[in-house]
């Protein structure tokens, strides 16, 4: 079924292009953006189902065989993440329903929505480090644009730092694809894997290794690199933080776990380590960032950074069981943080504020508001039983299995951290006293009808019951996560998919 | 019944029974109906209770994740049956005393889940065979308690206390992790079955990870402080968890793991140490308080200590001790607490300086408190003084400093006791009122466990066949000892006796002696400590934010260019090294030179130049000459396209700053500047560098680009490679970058107009138009001129210089143009289309021909060619690759004229 792996771009691109066609029919466009990603989801859910029971599945682009063409690929890992994304289109379209403003939608917010998640998909398939370039760019300017549109100041002001250090990175990244092509003289994943193996020029390989390590870093915003986060996370409309928080950090992730896995085997500890500081760099900065914030999503913006820590931790430990738990554990923070965003969006919703000191007394107005952010926050501080407990527990055995004991201290020790400051949002926004200026929630709160009430608490409990599914059904989880490491640890079958032949 | 489910069932029952709707339908029986699960906890326990007495152990697995070493593992010996009995009987009493207790309040419900929730955790915690099952349980006590201390959450103490209590104790549970992981790691496996068969030794560092879970947990020093917070949870909640159960987590996990620990001198060293000093400590700490809740609080911690340090003694005597004494503190403590909310029941006050003289107004709960109190005092005929006897015995039997700390802290604990109970119901009474006879309800959990109190101590039969199960288990030749009310004169009671007189004369003395405690204020406490942490880690946590995080983008900038020049500069470093640095280059021209130093003079005005114009004039420069050097190379599609991007780029630039302020600049430090140039330099010598070394380092001689010049024409029917690839061989980045060419026009349309829907007013388009005539007939003249070459561009791209991009970028400029020429309302109202309408078509007609290839079969974006012959053109490939082309043309045409129209109308 060679058209499977190219549905994941094509569907929300056609999505897109009709939203746009229907400019003034918001409504349709409303509709076609749920169906689109209802069927983006299908879609994903299907080659999934197919890569788990036939292995990689390959499509070459124009029917030019792999080297000379574009090829998409989607391994199990490709897969996996696909099925985030497409989790996470038809979470956040559900949300945006009740949530997104009219103005917003009359400029084009709903295919600018498709075209960020083709961008996304895009990524997580394309088999060429060209192609990759491509789609980066996409999401870049699909996802600048959802930070500016609104037009406020401060959502100017934190897309326009996004944008220009984003722009950095593609700078870096189009620099490193030229010098690889200069120097292998392909751009194909498969073929640059085949050619890098022989590892004729190690030191060369490496510069060219650090250069794509930065390009990447910045995008999944690591120690020191991860400052654009902050600065504009905490601006657009909390379903596009909650789509931003899901995806495109993560999108950084994966290229680097694709590329360190498929061409730069780091055989050589220097790169191992080197990543293990970053991580644990990454984690403390991003939790002590989070330890200093009073609002509410500034506070979960910088949790985003400190979790990447983890991803890389796994990268940088390069064993079976750490790249598991890497990818489990990408899983697992993708729907976890994505829930306490949509919570967030709520209770801006309820009070009409994200700093915590005006905040307070929700969960003797809002029980079940409270049980929605619980549940992901203990998850994300990895508390058992929840997905993020199993998270860190995989990460952290595989950490001990090889001895690298400083990054598994950090990892605890930042788990404490982040448990703190959980508790500081539950304390101030659920438990304490409503503060005497304002009205009190249960006084303001509008009567939400049904529908408005389905599309804010449906999703969000969809993914905080992910959490929880996870975490109780982790068996099943972790054998896809663990076939997954596998086939990104042993790299040939990748490539025999691809070349058609073993490398 | 089998036993495995029965075992299972004992954990599932409350947690299952947490989620029933008690809220709602069942609100008015909730007290009763919760109060059945502990009960069925009971009778299960005592069916199962022949299959541990003879030191028996039920076992069962289920199985779970067996790659990870894990299975659902449950074990029931004697040591866990004991537990198990103190967390379900207790359990039953607390959840009925809470019934009239909570009576009235709209949270009972809340109140129910939770307890459920914490007493099926504790249980899992007791019952878990498997240690990350153990570990798992664990953390779901501390949770339990963190919302249940919490549960009077308008109190800001209660949210402090709750924070502290589970920063604690599940900090303790992450260091417990942390040594299971590394048994694991060790041992290979995660059963406590398996570790105690093999008699396996842990070591000392393991050991420690562990002790400081329990400690954290038991509340031993020095992390008992989070007890005393704790007491801001409702009463019962205080009784169960933080005085009979969850506080004895991390005693049954030093009882259950010390064999494992038989060989490691630290073990006992640490336990009893630590032990001691909490006993003595929170001794003297108890007799300082005056709220009720925080004496008992305190002496909680006192005794906890004291049943540590007979765990870390390992001798027979010790561990009968420690079990007799966890059962018999389960008692009174339980009773005193439950006594202390009967009297806030009654009083309202919990201040033993309001209290007093309350024996006559509630005889019945001074007499229950009674029989509790003689246990905590350690007197007959209590179990307090069979437990305290043996105590005595134990210590007796080791070091010589042991006995004293003994003495000391009994006698203080002798002494807290008496404050206690005649604080509240002898001293001179204080106006209370309202002060009436505790209701039955709660009366009843508080004489019955009174009565156990009472009952352990003058028939110690009945303590014993609690205990005797677990006995062996501690310690291999414990089992024949028999407990007894009257030892004889034996050198412990000796000890009972100093104890009461040094008690006895401390109370006698208690109007001098406790003011003069409370006056003795420790400079610094470890309260502080930890407030201090929190808000150091907090400080901390600012100051790196303000420090680094500055918000200003020059200083990201600088981030990611140091970084840069780190990453690269080390492996360039060791590249050169081992290579030597002969690059195989084509010799250089001096015009080359000339063109590479006006590069350098533009790039240098970019930096140097102010306002705006200048600024983009010389970035225009850099582009030209890029373009000049494309020519150079012999890239003529490159060099069309780079001059005419940068072109239409600087009109885009121009038209745009009409509508902007001039750029003020902060003045920047000499320091900083300093930083930058330096940035600047190394970041263009490194990249230099690096292309250069990808020029040495060649690893292999392509195999793409030979395929490319050798079948362009033959399979994809073109002549002009480039085209061809980026049409052809690589459409779909095409296909990508005119998504991203389309969302740009997007873009710019939504950000301008939905900015400015705020501000009233029209545009205000009467800036002076050029009048010159000539520009206009030239304009006029050109228009045609120029659609015509781009459509001829356009047309022969496949086979030479041309292409959709380009020949939109020209089609483009000669739109810019008129613009220029022509006042922009008129101009503007004579282009028919909606240019986003143009962008959709063109991105429509690029996809379809894509999607067109699925309809025959063949994947996305399969090309199909004819050719034709056109007079004047030429020769024609009916290419479905120049149709894509066509949809690339219009997007970059739509997309232009988008941006412009908008700009132009805001």
């Amino acid at each position: 079924m060679t058209i499977l792996p190219v549905l994941p771009v094509v569907i929300p691109l056609t999505v897109a292009a009709v939203s746009l066609l229907a400019w003034r029919w918001r409504a349709l466009q409303r509709w076609l953006g749920l169906a689109g990603t209802m069927a983006l989801f299908g879609t994903v859910l299907w080659l999934f189902a197919v890569v788990w029971r036939d292995g990689v599945q390959v499509t070459q682009l124009g029917n030019w065989p792999a080297p000379f063409g574009i090829t998409f690929v989607a391994d199990l890992f490709s897969a996996i993440m696909l099925l985030l994304a497409g989790l996470m289109g038809v979470v956040v379209v559900l949300y945006s329903l009740a949530s997104i403003s009219p103005a917003h939608e009359a400029f084009g917010y709903y295919p600018l929505l498709q075209i960020l998640l083709a961008g996304v998909c895009g990524a997580f398939l394309t088999g060429d480090i060209f192609n990759l370039y491509v789609w980066f760019e996409v999401m870049l300017i699909a996802s600048f644009v959802l930070l500016a549109l609104g037009g406020e100041r401060p959502q100017l002001e934190g897309a326009v730092k996004y944008v220009t250090l984003n722009l950095i990175s593609s700078t870096f990244f189009l620099t490193a694809v030229g010098i690889l092509y200069g120097i292998t003289g392909t751009l194909n994943l498969a073929d640059l894997s085949r050619v890098l193996s022989s590892e004729p020029q190690p030191d060369l390989t490496l510069t060219v290794a650090m250069l794509f390590l930065v390009a990447f870093g910045i995008k999944a915003a690591v120690f020191p690199l991860f400052f654009w986060l902050p600065a504009a996370y905490h601006t657009p409309p909390v379903a596009v933080t909650a789509l931003f928080s899901g995806l495109l950090t993560k999108v950084g992730v994966y290229a680097s776990m694709r590329v360190f896995t498929l061409l730069f085997m780091p055989q050589g500890n220097s790169i191992r380590l080197l990543l293990l500081l970053i991580a644990g760099l990454t984690m403390v900065t991003g939790v002590l960032g989070a330890v200093a914030q009073n609002e509410f999503r500034r506070l979960l913006s910088f949790h985003i950074v400190s979790q990447i820590g983890y991803l890389l931790m796994g990268l940088g430990l390069f064993t079976p069981p750490a790249l598991t738990g890497a990818i489990f554990f990408m899983a697992h923070v993708i729907v976890a943080k994505a829930a306490l965003f949509l919570v967030s969006g709520i209770t801006y919703r309820l009070t009409g504020t994200y700093e915590l000191k005006k905040l307070g007394g929700l969960s003797h107005t809002y029980p079940g508001l409270a049980l929605l952010f619980l549940l992901p926050a203990f998850s994300l501080a990895g508390i058992p039983p929840l997905s993020g407990f199993w998270a860190k527990l995989i990460l952290i055995r595989a950490g001990l299995g090889a001895e690298h004991y400083v990054i598994v201290a950090t990892a605890l020790a930042v788990s404490i951290l982040t448990l703190f400051s959980m508790t500081k949002i539950w304390t101030e926004v659920f438990w304490k006293e409503y503060p005497e200026q304002g009205p009190s929630p249960a006084s303001s709160v509008p009567l939400w009808s049904v529908p408005v009430r389905l599309a804010l608490f449906f999703p969000t409990a969809v993914l905080a019951a992910c959490s929880v599914m996870m975490g109780l059904a982790v068996e099943p989880c972790l054998a896809v996560a663990q076939r997954a490491a596998e086939q990104l640890l042993h790299p040939a079958a990748y490539v025999q998919a691809v070349l058609g032949r073993l490398p | 019944m089998s036993t495995p489910f029965l075992l299972s069932l004992l954990i599932l029952l409350p947690i299952l029974s947490a989620a029933l709707p008690f809220s709602r339908l069942l609100r008015h029986a909730v007290g009763p109906l919760a109060t059945l699960v502990p009960a069925a906890q009971v009778l299960i326990l005592f069916i199962l209770w022949p299959d541990v007495r003879e030191g028996g152990q039920l076992l069962h697995a289920w199985a779970w994740l067996a790659d990870l070493g894990l299975h659902l593992g449950l074990a029931l010996d004697g040591l866990s049956w004991l537990f198990a009995c103190l967390i379900a009987g207790i359990g039953v009493l607390v959840f009925f005393y809470a019934a009239s207790y909570l009576h009235a309040d709209p949270l009972l419900p809340r109140l129910y889940r939770l307890l459920l929730l914490f007493n099926g955790a504790m249980m899992g915690v007791v019952l878990a065979d498997n240690l990350i099952l153990l570990s798992v349980f664990w953390e779901l006590t501390s949770i339990a308690s963190f919302l249940l201390i919490g549960f009077r959450s308008q109190r800001p103490e209660a949210c402090d206390g709750a924070t502290k209590a589970l920063l604690l104790t599940a900090g303790g549970g992450l260091v417990m992790l942390f040594a299971i992981l590394a048994v694991f790691v060790q041992h290979g496996t995660f059963d406590l079955s398996t570790l105690r068969a093999n008699q396996v030794s842990l070591s000392s560092f393991i050991g420690v990870c562990f002790l400081l879970a329990a400690f954290s947990k038991s509340a031993q020093f020095p992390f008992h402080i989070w007890l005393p917070s704790a007491m801001e949870a409702p009463t019962p909640v205080s009784a169960y968890l933080h005085a009979a159960t969850m506080v004895k987590a991390g005693l049954y996990l030093v009882a259950r793991l010390s064999p494992l620990f038989a060989a490691d001198p630290l073990w006992p060293a640490a336990t009893v140490t630590v032990g001691g000093v909490t006993l003595v400590w929170g001794g003297v700490l108890a007799c300082k308080q005056t709220d009720l809740k925080a004496l008992l609080a305190y002496s909680t911690v006192s005794q906890l200590g004291l049943i540590m340090s007979l765990l870390g003694l390992r001798t027979p005597t010790a561990s009968v001790a420690a079990l007799l004494h966890i059962v018999n503190h389960a008692a009174f403590k339980g009773a005193l607490f439950l006594t202390a909310g009967a009297v806030e029941h009654a009083t309202g006050t919990r201040d033993l300086h309001q209290l007093g003289g309350l024996r006559a107004a509630m005889p019945l709960t001074a007499a229950a408190a009674l029989l509790a109190t003689l246990s905590m005092a350690g007197l007959p005929p209590s179990g307090g003084f069979v437990s305290k006897e043996l105590f005595y015995e134990a210590v007796l039997e080791t070091s010589s400093w042991l006995p004293s700390v003994a003495v000391a802290a009994s006698g203080f604990t002798f002494l807290y006791s008496l404050l206690f109970f005649h604080g509240v119901f002898f001293a001179p009474p204080r106006e209370s009122p309202h002060a009436h006879e505790t209701p039955v309800g709660m009366l009843l959990p508080i004489a019955l466990l009174s009565g156990c109190a009472l009952v352990f101590g003058l028939a110690p039969p009945v303590a014993e066949a609690l205990i005797a199960p677990a006995v062996g288990l501690l310690s291999a030749h414990a089992a024949a000892a028999h407990l007894a009310l009257w030892h004889g004169l034996t050198p412990a009671f000796g000890l009972s006796l100093l104890t009461v007189a040094i008690g006895g004369a401390a109370f006698l003395w208690r109007d001098a002696l406790v003011p003069l405690l409370r006056a003795c204020k420790a400079p610094y406490s470890f309260d502080r400590a930890y407030s201090d942490g929190v808000l150091g880690v907090n400080a901390f946590a600012v100051w790196l934010r303000t420090r680094y995080m500055t918000g200003h983008l020059t200083d990201y900038a600088t981030y990611l260019m140091t970084v840069l020049l780190l990453a690269l500069g080390l492996p360039l470093w060791w590249f050169y090294r081992h290579t030597a640095f002969t690059p195989d280059v084509a010799p250089v021209e001096q015009y080359e030179i000339g063109l590479a130093l006006l590069m350098a003079i533009g790039s240098l005005g970019c930096c140097v130049f102010r306002a705006r114009v200048p600024l983009v004039l010389s970035l225009g420069l850099v582009g030209a000459l890029v373009s000049i050097f494309f020519v150079l190379f012999s890239a003529p599609d490159l060099a069309l396209t780079q001059i005419l991007v940068e072109s239409v780029g600087l009109v885009l630039f121009l038209l745009v700053f009409r509508f902007l302020s001039p750029i003020a600049r902060k003045p920047i430090s000499w320091s900083k500047r300093g930083v930058q140039v330096a940035l600047s330099v190394g970041s263009g010598l490194v990249v230099a560098l690096v292309l250069l070394a990808a020029n040495l380092g060649q690893i292999h001689p392509s195999v793409v680009a030979p395929f490319y010049l050798a079948s362009s024409y033959l399979l994809a029917g073109g002549r002009n490679v480039v085209n061809v690839i980026v049409v052809d061989f690589r459409g779909y980045d095409t296909m990508g970058e005119i998504t991203v060419f389309s969302v740009a026009a997007l873009a710019v349309f939504a950000m301008i107009k939905l900015g400015s829907q705020g501000n009233p007013g029209p545009p205000d388009l009467s800036t002076p138009v050029l009048p010159s005539v000539i520009l206009r007939a030239i304009a006029r003249l050109t228009l045609h001129l120029m659609l015509l070459f781009s459509v001829y561009l356009l047309l022969r791209g496949h086979n030479a210089p041309g292409g959709g991009f380009i020949a939109g970028m020209l089609t483009a400029v000669a739109i810019i143009l008129q613009m220029i020429a022509f006042d922009l309302r008129t101009f503007l109202q004579e282009i028919p289309w909606n240019p986003l309408r143009i962008v959709m078509t063109g991105l429509a007609i690029a996809a379809s021909t894509g999607l067109g290839a699925l309809c025959f079969g063949y994947p996305f974006l399969t090309s199909a060619f004819g050719h034709l012959h056109l007079p004047l053109i030429g020769e024609v490939e009916l290419v479905t690759a120049v149709l894509f082309d066509f949809g690339v043309y219009l997007v970059v045409v739509g997309t232009t004229l988008g941006i412009i129209r908008t700009i132009a109308e805001d």
